[in-house]
């Protein structure tokens, strides 16, 4: 039991152990200035933050409905929820590819009325992202929904405390810290997106070119970079764990 | 007749017939647990619907699902104590008590003022920036009654005041709430048979339903 335990643990930590030593620590300033990686950080915050604000506009009302019982089908949408989940990222990007691809059906509408593209875009790599992370806000924020109850809610109805500024007020507060870590999750799978991103908007330099993919392109050609860039990335990961330690826990 | 209602109520095993009408002034609504005396203040409060019937607040129609009519609770003359109180835990005492003043249009310092006064009127000004995590049974119920007094409802809905309360501050709790200007309709829910004795009109309720206001 210890060994397989021992081996599982080593089989976690070699990877990260490895990077750390491979690391040019030297030289890892001027590589994380070089031009190309700073436009894949501008490139990861903009598409990243703009997917997790999407997510939690668009995931509020539907973690909200689901905690409630508010909707009829629930445990369907529940299932669909969590699909993003469990699918390979590559097979989300072709999703994404044929239903707003310029010639799906909502795609070719978008880009005839509005000359919207959406792949290879920056809005491409947002909505691919937002994809994969939304289910990590909803399932965190409605578990936290449920839990709460509606007791408060109706303590404010009773304070002449309407539906929304009831949920402003009172219920979110009430979650603030399943809500914040709801909202660093989602962050946090979307900085790290990578296959249904390519699949979908591709790789294009200062578009749709984040630190992943970034850092996938430079392994062919400058290793160095590309681990510079994974000690980034392991950094932003290690100090968002850090940060949730005790939101997770307590969820 | 400040409310009147007749109708029918089924919520999970309870089943209640509902034939009152409940004057102003202080009415207690007493009998055994289970019977639907806080169905009743949920169903007043607009927590809860009827299945059938009519409910009227000082001659408004607030509920009739024959006419599709149903005013929700915020939008109600009405103000509640709930037995596990249910104040707001990230806000304090003072904001507590705020609040309702807030939702009715006060600025932030006119709210704050005047919910410094409600929580001096009750006897709990000392506890104003306390958390409610912090407060005792009876600090906590003097709390939430201010907070139903800062949304100057015309109906006030108790339900077991004095449940929660201990023994030594129940006495003075009970002359607090007993103060005729609380509220021009107060209607306070309890078990305890105790509480039927305070003055003004008295519902008993029971497994047959609740109705026939006694007036002493």
């Amino acid at each position: 039991m210890l060994g397989a335990a021992a081996f599982a643990t080593a089989l976690l930590a070699a990877p990260l152990v490895g990077l750390l030593q491979r690391a040019p620590w030297t030289s890892i300033v001027r590589r994380l200035s070089d031009p190309a990686v700073l436009d894949a950080l501008r490139v990861s915050l903009v598409v990243s933050v703009s997917a997790t604000a999407v997510a939690t506009v668009i995931g509020l009302p539907l973690a909200w409905a689901l905690a409630r019982d508010a909707l009829p089908g629930a445990r369907l949408i529940r299932s669909a929820v969590l699909v993003p989940m469990v699918l390979p990222p590559v097979v989300a990007g072709t999703a994404l590819l044929y239903a707003l691809g310029r010639k799906s059906p909502i795609g070719s509408r978008l880009d005839h009325w509005f000359g919207i593209t959406l792949p290879f875009t920056t809005t491409g790599a947002t909505i691919a992202a937002a994809f994969v992370a939304l289910p990590f806000f909803i399932t965190t924020v409605e578990a936290a929904l449920r839990q709460l109850g509606t007791n408060l809610d109706e303590a404010a109805a009773t304070c002449r405390s309407g539906p929304l500024t009831t949920l402003w007020l009172v219920t979110l507060p009430a979650i603030r810290s399943a809500f914040i870590a709801g909202i660093t999750l989602t962050w946090a799978r979307a900085l790290g997106e990578f296959g249904a991103t390519l699949t979908f908007a591709g790789s294009v330099g200062g578009r749709t070119r984040t630190l992943p993919l970034q850092t996938f392109v430079a392994l062919e050609s400058d290793p160095e970079t590309a681990i510079a860039i994974s000690v980034l990335l392991l950094a932003i990961s290690i100090a968002m764990l850090v940060a949730l330690r005790n939101r997770i826990t307590l969820r | 007749m400040s409310i009147v209602i007749h109708g029918h109520l089924r919520r999970g095993t309870l089943a209640v017939d509902l034939d009152l009408e409940i004057p102003t002034g202080l009415t207690t609504l007493t009998g055994p647990n289970g019977v639907g005396k806080t169905s009743l203040l949920r169903l007043i409060a607009g927590l809860d619907a009827l299945d059938h019937g009519t409910l009227s607040i000082n001659g408004s129609t607030v509920d009739d699902p024959a006419a599709r009519r149903f005013v929700p609770a915020h939008q109600r003359p009405i103000a509640m104590t709930f037995q596990e109180l249910r104040l707001f835990p990230h806000l304090t005492s003072l904001d507590n008590v705020a609040f309702p003043l807030r939702r009715t249009g006060h600025s932030r310092t006119d709210a704050r003022s005047q919910a410094r006064a409600l929580l001096e009127r009750v006897g709990a000004g000392d506890i104003s920036d306390h958390h409610p995590e912090r407060l005792s049974g009876g600090q906590a119920q003097r709390v939430a009654l201010a907070r139903s007094l800062a949304a100057q409802p015309d109906v006030l809905l108790l339900d077991e005041p004095l449940a929660a309360v201990d023994a030594e501050s129940r006495d003075d709790l009970r002359t607090l709430l007993t103060q005729p200007d609380l509220a021009p309709t107060v209607l306070w829910v309890s078990h305890d048979p105790n509480d039927s004795h305070l003055t003004g009109s008295r519902i008993v309720a029971s497994h047959d339903g609740i109705g026939h206001t006694q007036h002493s």
